[in-house]
């Protein structure tokens, strides 16, 4: 039986959905303005404008900062709308990708990359998206403690009859063979089986592709 | 695109204000409703090649203001915006007789290119 999402989940999800709608409509109110400053530019070509390249460079920023925003805005708003549901058929590819856009800045400090493979046949599970994203990022956090600077990741999502496969394999920048056994004994390792159990998953650490995998029963 | 005529009902009146100016500027005709029933009124009593509608505002909703349009002119093409987080709402939207939908903040050459499309269906 699929566990009830707690109202405190649910309130933050409820808040965050709010503002992050919020900053969507002011990063587009930005763009357009852009926009319209740039249209205005675009009718006075040929005019001796004062400082035209330094207004051009100053508009290529806003929109190219506006377009960062709102992605990960909408990234932000999307996570927040996890808790509407007690369980719905999540898409492991697009969750990925969801969470991969969200911890970006701690990625980036750990110079670690991760890429996702989409999969020829959408791979999605019935199941509590909230414990599925837990679940996910503990894994990513579990790799991420153990990976040295320079390395990447590469998930994979695959669907068969019985089960649903998430690998997570690492190719690390000075390879280690002793990192499965490391991955064992690490203090997340304990928390993401705890959540797995929770959702019929459970994880492997993987000796061939040095990595995770998260397999679920459907 | 002379002449088109163009209705965007949206609350974020600094948003539709300058998309309006900026569609203007490539010769098309705009005029703003800040809520459903106000865009509802206008489609009543004046006659637009398309319009466009936010999904989520105060009062009536996107989708509510939506029926009331297509009960109103049935052909009438309705091109829905919504966030990036919440296209299924414009996938909804699509199965209630909109034209399309398109995610904020824009890209004014789709945006254009949708229009012209709703309206040479």
């Amino acid at each position: 039986m699929t566990e009830k999402i707690s109202d405190e989940t649910r309130f933050f999800g409820k808040v965050t959905a709010g503002v992050t709608h919020d900053l969507q409509n002011i990063f587009a109110i930005i763009k357009e303005t852009g926009g319209l400053m740039e249209d205005i530019l675009l009718m006075n070509k040929g005019a001796e404008l004062p400082f035209i390249e330094k207004f051009q460079k100053c508009l290529s920023t806003i929109k190219g900062q506006t377009v960062r925003g709102s992605e990960l805005t909408s990234s932000l708003n999307e996570f927040a709308h996890t808790p509407d549901h007690d369980e719905k058929d999540v898409d492991i590819f697009q969750t990925s990708h969801m969470i991969i856009k969200l911890i970006h800045r701690k990625l980036k400090n750990c110079n670690i990359t991760i890429h996702v493979d989409k999969p020829d046949v959408p791979a999605t599970l019935k199941t509590s998206a909230v414990k599925f994203e837990i679940a996910l990022l503990s894994a990513i956090d579990t790799l991420m403690s153990q990976l040295s600077s320079g390395s990447s990741m590469q998930i994979t999502p695959e669907k068969s009859d019985q089960t649903v496969e998430v690998k997570i394999i690492c190719k690390d920048k000075s390879p280690d063979a002793d990192l499965p056994n490391r991955i064992q004994v690490s203090e997340q390792w304990a928390c993401l089986q705890d959540t797995l159990k929770r959702i019929n998953g459970c994880a492997t650490a993987d000796k061939d592709t040095h990595g995770i995998i998260l397999r679920f029963n459907t | 695109m002379k002449g088109t005529r163009i209705l965007l009902i949206d609350d974020e009146t600094d948003f539709s204000e300058t998309l309006a100016e900026r569609l203007e500027i490539r010769g098309f005709e705009t005029e703003l409703a800040s809520d459903g029933e106000k865009g509802i009124k206008l489609v009543k009593d004046k006659e637009f090649d398309v319009v466009i509608l936010d999904l989520k505002m105060p009062g009536l909703s996107g989708i509510e203001t939506l029926k009331s349009i297509k009960k109103i002119k049935k052909d009438l093409p309705v091109i829905l915006l919504t966030g990036q987080g919440s296209t299924k709402d414009g996938e909804e939207g699509k199965k209630m007789g909109a034209h399309d939908y398109l995610i904020k903040p824009l890209k004014i050459d789709e945006f254009i290119e949708k229009v012209l499309g709703a309206i040479h269906k």
